[in-house]
């Protein structure tokens, strides 16, 4: 069997290998792999700069701008790499590797949130019978046209502050997001569970969740993995605004979101201080969306599932 | 059609019912009590009592609930301590904290999204299928690939780093227009149409790439359809070819797309608003949300699935209109 099957392997190059192989889908792949290193090596970093994330450097603030820093450019030095922040003097290059990890890890969980959701929901539905798939499909329309920035705002506002942020996050962003996935599950169950070798499992008297795990979840790595890849951009720049908005994490955990609600009041004294978040979250979601994208055109070179 | 319409109607009112029900349910299942809020911190017990039966809170959440239901429809008199607020018909609650009936503060916020979008729309629809049409002019050349690319860069970049960005440039840098506030048009129309100018393109800059994509993609889909081999063979030129016929593939798309992105703008740009600090819906969501006023929570939300429903069912209408071969059985 071993010998029959390595030749397709060969034949159908991993989906690492077919990104690597085009210019884009390398510097997608270089950019996303160096942001997850730099938020999993956030401690090596900030002991290499020697601050961390939640120090008050008072000292170095301005009271005649209102706590700006004293030094020009944001207050950039050998000491701090990319400046102080405002009113509080703390390392503003401390506070952007470890906010990668929060953002990462909401984008991360959100999207697994969803994915799971997404599978049980799309899954059940299309392998039950048609009440279920009634049932299942109306609810999930109706998920659909919820106002979901709208209800995670209200959402986010009334859960108390004890709750962790950065989960509570997760569960929002999961609970009403995940209904697109449950869709393209549901749509792509129906064609394959037609299929011959889900007639022949059925026969050979497989139950219906073992059909769904061992007949139709492997068929149904291409489309979702396609569309989920483009979720992660999605979810990271929510976090982001629901910090931004001032919702989210709150502070001292530090969040790009959370860097950008404090830069707005900042940037006409202080623009150094904008930029350094905002760049930061702008060329992560690039990044994330580009590695989508790719990875569309490596699962689907003719564009056929959009 | 007309049966369409209804279950249409029918269906958007169930989702409204839902959404309500799903707010309500959850305002008031959750820990942290209203009344307390309302009441502030240095409140006894005596006081949280009066203001829990004004507030209507001593009630079964059943009762509440249809309550808010019925004064959407005939109305609720409210007791703010002073006397009784009468709060007419479309009335969505009272909010205890600014002393005003919900409905008030939805029609105060009401027209600022109404100037975002007007003229957001008009940029985005003329940006986007402009560039589109441009890009298909010659599809995979140079300028394709740069409209493309710029295009869809542009909308990948999240509009608070983009409203952000361009307060910077044009404020902040080379000041060459005000630090954007809202003027009602009603106060003076050039002050109104000056601070509009940022917000606008900062929304229509980020959702231009799907018009161009959509554009692009539609034209170049019925450039290969046999009217077209017909119009080239009349010898009409190439760019008379995309911008009068080819473009007409691209409509049904491009009108549900705008249909939809327009509800969404009037529901609220919730990050514009609190980016620009414009008192609109998205503001009013954000800043109710802060002080945790559930009522005016509530109402916006409500509104805003409202009007998302309006665009839902005006896109799906557009396109079979728009689409003579996807007519409504």
């Amino acid at each position: 069997m071993s010998n029959a099957t390595a030749p397709v392997d060969e034949a159908q190059p991993t989906l690492r290998a077919r990104l690597w192989a085009r210019p884009g889908g390398r510097i997608a792949l270089i950019v996303v792999g160096l942001i997850i290193l730099i938020a999993i090596l956030a401690p090596v970093l900030t002991a290499l700069e020697g601050q961390d994330p939640n120090t008050y450097h008072d000292g170095l603030l301005n009271s005649a701008t209102g706590g700006g820093p004293n030094a020009p450019f944001g207050g950039i030095s050998t000491a701090h790499w990319l400046g102080i922040e405002p009113t509080t003097g703390r390392d503003v290059f401390a506070r952007l590797v470890y906010g990668a990890r929060i953002s990462l890890l909401v984008a991360g969980g959100a999207t697994l949130g969803q994915l799971l959701i997404g599978l049980l929901v799309g899954l059940a539905a299309g392998l039950g019978n048609r009440w279920a798939d009634a049932l299942l499909s109306r609810f999930t329309d109706l998920v659909l046209s919820f106002p979901y920035l709208f209800l995670s705002i209200a959402l986010l506002a009334i859960v108390p502050q004890s709750f962790p942020r950065p989960a509570l996050l997760c569960i929002i962003l999961a609970g009403l997001y995940w209904a697109p996935t449950a869709r393209i599950v549901r749509a792509e169950t129906f064609v394959l569970r037609e299929r011959e070798f889900v007639a022949a499992a059925r026969l050979y008297g497989a139950s219906t969740w073992r059909i769904a795990r061992k007949e139709i979840l492997p068929g149904l790595v291409a489309p979702v993995v396609t569309f989920t890849a483009l979720m992660v951009p999605t979810n990271m720049v929510a976090e982001a605004g629901l910090s931004f908005l001032g919702l989210g994490v709150q502070p001292p955990t530090p969040s790009w979101g959370q860097m950008l609600s404090t830069a707005t009041t900042w940037f006409q004294i202080d623009p150094e201080y904008v930029l350094v978040p905002a760049l930061t979250l702008l060329v992560c979601v690039l990044a994330f969306t580009a590695l989508g994208e790719e990875i569309r055109r490596a699962v689907d070179p003719k564009g056929l599932a959009r | 059609m007309t049966a369409f319409l209804l279950r249409r109607l029918l269906s958007a009112v169930a989702v409204l019912l839902i959404v309500a029900a799903v707010v309500y349910a959850l305002f008031y299942l959750m820990p942290g009590d209203p009344a307390s809020l309302a009441c502030g911190k240095r409140c006894n017990a005596a006081e949280l009592a009066q203001v829990r039966q004004t507030m209507g809170l001593d009630r079964p959440v059943y009762a509440q609930f249809w309550t808010f239901i019925s004064s959407i429809f005939v109305g609720h008199g409210y007791d703010n301590g002073v006397g009784t607020v009468w709060c007419s018909a479309p009335c969505l609650g009272y909010s205890f904290q600014s002393d005003l009936p919900v409905t008030q503060l939805l029609t105060q916020a009401l027209p600022v999204d109404v100037s975002l979008v007007s003229g957001a729309a008009v940029l985005w629809l003329s940006l986007g299928v402009g560039l589109g049409l441009f890009a298909a002019l010659r599809p995979n050349g140079l300028r394709d690939k740069v409209t493309t690319f710029v295009g869809l860069t542009f909308g990948s970049i999240p509009i608070f780093i983009l409203a952000l960005l361009l307060l910077l440039i044009f404020c902040v840098w080379f000041q060459i227009l005000p630090f954007p506030t809202f003027v009602p048009i009603t106060q003076n129309a050039g002050q109104w149409f000056e601070n509009m100018l940022l917000p606008w393109f900062a929304i229509a800059l980020t959702f231009a790439g799907n018009y161009l994509r959509l554009t692009r993609a539609g034209v170049l889909e019925s450039l290969g359809q046999d009217h077209i081999r017909t119009l080239r063979a009349y010898g009409y030129t190439e760019r008379r070819v995309v911008t009068r016929h080819a473009v007409r593939g691209a409509l049904p798309t491009l009108a549900t797309m705008a249909a939809l992105d327009i509800g969404g703008v009037l529901a609220g740009a919730v990050f514009t608003e609190s980016m620009f600090g414009f008192p609109g819906l998205g503001k009013l969501m954000v800043d109710s949300a802060s002080n945790i006023d559930l009522p005016v929570i509530t109402g916006v939300t409500l509104l805003a699935s409202f009007l998302i429903i309006v665009a839902n069912t005006a896109a799906d209408l557009l396109y079979a209109v728009l689409d003579p071969r996807v007519r409504i059985q």
